[in-house]
């Protein structure tokens, strides 16, 4: 079986992301928490260091996945033959395409703000 | 049959069945019976149904054993799926009115009767049989009775659909995700230690929807009449399937 027809491997790489982007918001979290008085230019030198670029740039693909995977799963329960009859494969083909069109836009746009 | 219940005490109770005959009927319909019920002892729904049939004979459902073994009469019963036959009246009667619907999910063959072919292609997908490839011992394959008890809460399912037709996932992919009966069942065979085709039936199960289309809802454990829990089940195979892909 290939990896990405693999339940398990969908699966664990949806959690796998999640956890990521749990960890990396509970980071940013206490960032903001620990820094009662912070402004923008210490906002701004936070993500100037290459660690947190490093680190953003994970958390976008870790995004990217996640949604991709995500809305495939939504997609392929809700836009069913059995719901929509012959209407099941336009409905879904333009489902993912909007998907993916809002995917790469907020992947690529978030990676020019940060580098 | 008998419709007749000999006691003293009556009171009318408002039946609201799903009726449709696909030989005269262009669509389905509700349709209203009333019904005299006991109001000193509990009957079963499927005793309500059998008043109903008295009068309106052309009434149709299935049941058989009466007492939850057989898994014929699983309907929607209030919005809740379950056997007609051990559903007390008390329990079901919402606002003094009964509301019987077929399971959901699977084609009406005639008013309470559903086609439960797809759920029955989906379990035997999951070869729910004992597979052994060692050579057949001299008396039988033995089983401890620690062994033996892994199977309990497992072995019980009575195939009444109830689960499989509660479950939202089997609605929107009957043909892809196999449903929490077939997958109690596959379950029920990869647990058991005499079987010994344990790797195949998971490879079986890998893909992106024959068991991960479970989103864990849990309407299979609300509705099952036997107390089984599906959802669990899932998660046991679904553990074993990430274990395997560590080892």
């Amino acid at each position: 079986m290939k990896f990405l027809e693999s339940g398990t491997n969908e699966f664990l790489i949806i959690r796998a992301c999640a956890l990521f982007m749990f960890l990396y918001g509970v980071y940013l979290i206490y960032f903001v928490v620990s820094n009662p008085g912070m402004d923008y230019l210490l906002w701004k030198s936070f993500f100037e260091g290459l660690v947190i670029k490093v680190f953003s740039t994970l958390f976008l693909i870790s995004f990217a996945v996640h949604t991709w995977l995500g809305t495939w799963a939504i997609g392929s329960d809700y836009f069913t033959p059995a719901r929509l009859g012959g209407f099941s494969k336009i409905v879904y083909v333009s489902y993912r395409f909007i998907c993916f069109l809002i995917v790469l836009i907020v992947f690529i746009w978030s990676l020019i703000i940060i580098w | 049959m008998s419709a007749v219940i000999p006691v003293s005490h009556l009171q009318t109770l408002r039946m609201n069945i799903y009726r449709f005959n696909p030989s005269i009927d262009d669509k389905p319909y509700m349709q209203d019976i009333d019904i005299e019920v006991p109001t000193d002892k509990d009957i079963m729904v499927l005793d309500a149904l059998h008043l109903a049939k008295v009068k309106d004979p052309s009434l149709s459902y299935r049941s058989s054993c009466r007492e939850g073994v057989c898994g014929s009469d699983g309907m929607n019963i209030n919005g809740k799926n379950g056997l007609a036959c051990i559903m007390p009246l008390s329990e079901a009667i919402k606002r003094n009115k009964l509301t019987l619907r077929p399971m959901p999910g699977l084609p009406v063959i005639r008013d309470l009767i559903v086609d439960m072919k797809t759920f029955f292609d989906q379990l035997e997908k999951v070869q729910p049989y004992l597979i052994t490839k060692s050579k057949n011992p001299e008396k039988e394959r033995v089983q401890s009775p620690q062994e033996r008890e892994s199977l309990d809460g497992l072995y019980e399912c009575i195939l009444c659909g109830c689960c499989s037709t509660a479950c939202p996932s089997f609605w929107w992919n009957p043909d892809k995700f196999l449903g929490p009966a077939a997958l109690l069942q596959s379950w029920r065979f990869i647990a058991d230690s005499r079987d010994e085709a344990t790797e195949e039936r998971l490879d079986d199960l890998e893909d992106s929807f024959s068991l991960y289309r479970c989103h864990g809802v849990m309407n299979c454990v609300s509705v099952c009449p036997k107390g089984l829990n599906p959802t669990e089940a899932i998660s046991n195979i679904r553990n074993k399937l990430i274990s395997r892909k560590g080892s």
